[in-house]
């Protein structure tokens, strides 16, 4: 891994169209501006890391009785439905 | 029956979580908007997808992909790609339920690839509650006692 030091409103280059600034500095806490075209998927790290805990945790869930919970929440579905309607 | 009929669908990049698996069959469930997705290679991976769209009708109309995410899914004009999003049941209790929404899986079934992307738009949960009531105590609670009359 490269390891560069940065002051505060400098900015790296990544590639041609990727640029990295640091913004801000407090404490242990770092503000990032990261300039880059609209089809370089930019995520914090952890967001990637919570989807595939998710994921294991829903694999885990539906191993037991598969039918039996298949028909249950079909009724659920069909009954008390569901989402906030307000959320926007 | 048509409707149990399953489609294989090809993750090129796996499922988070479950990188390995490439290969899934998608079956409708009859009846409701439901679906499972389980792994060719291995019948422990099995998912439970919710057809989020027909509960928020404006959920995900456009998604922007990236050259990256067309390419995984084979898009050609005209492709219209189906939302799923997983869903984690609570077995001990179902009413508490949640689905994905800032992971979807988005699936052409032109191509019969798949993938899972994950939305920057932080308004979007990735613990939905399914049912409306799930906050409400679904098991009613006792009375107590001196409270009536």
């Amino acid at each position: 891994m490269l390891v560069l030091s940065r002051k505060v409103n400098e900015k790296i280059r990544i590639g041609e169209d990727i640029e990295i600034t640091i913004v801000a500095v407090a404490g242990d806490n770092v503000r990032i501006g990261i300039q880059a075209p609209k089809d370089v998927k930019i995520l914090r790290s952890e967001v990637y890391e919570e989807v595939q805990r998710l994921n294991r945790e829903a694999v885990s869930g539906t191993k037991l009785q598969d039918q039996e919970v298949s028909d249950r929440l079909k009724e659920m579905l069909g009954s008390t439905l569901l989402f906030d309607s307000n959320r926007n | 029956m048509n409707n149990q009929e399953k489609k294989t669908i090809v993750f090129s990049k796996g499922i988070p979580g479950f990188e390995e698996e490439k290969t899934f069959l998608f079956g409708l469930e009859e009846g409701a908007p439901l679906a499972k997705l389980d792994a060719v290679n291995n019948q422990e991976i099995s998912f439970v997808l919710l057809q989020s769209q027909m509960f928020f009708p404006e959920y995900l109309s456009e998604v922007d992909l990236t050259p990256d995410e067309m390419e995984l899914l084979g898009i050609d004009t005209g492709d219209k790609l189906d939302v799923w999003s997983i869903m984690t049941i609570s077995l001990s209790n179902m009413s508490k339920s949640t689905v994905n929404l800032r992971a979807p899986l988005l699936l052409n079934f032109r191509t019969n690839k798949g993938i899972q992307i994950i939305l920057s738009d932080e308004n979007y949960s990735f613990r939905q509650q399914v049912f409306a009531d799930a906050h409400n105590a679904s098991e009613a609670e006792p009375v107590k006692e001196g409270a009536v009359g």
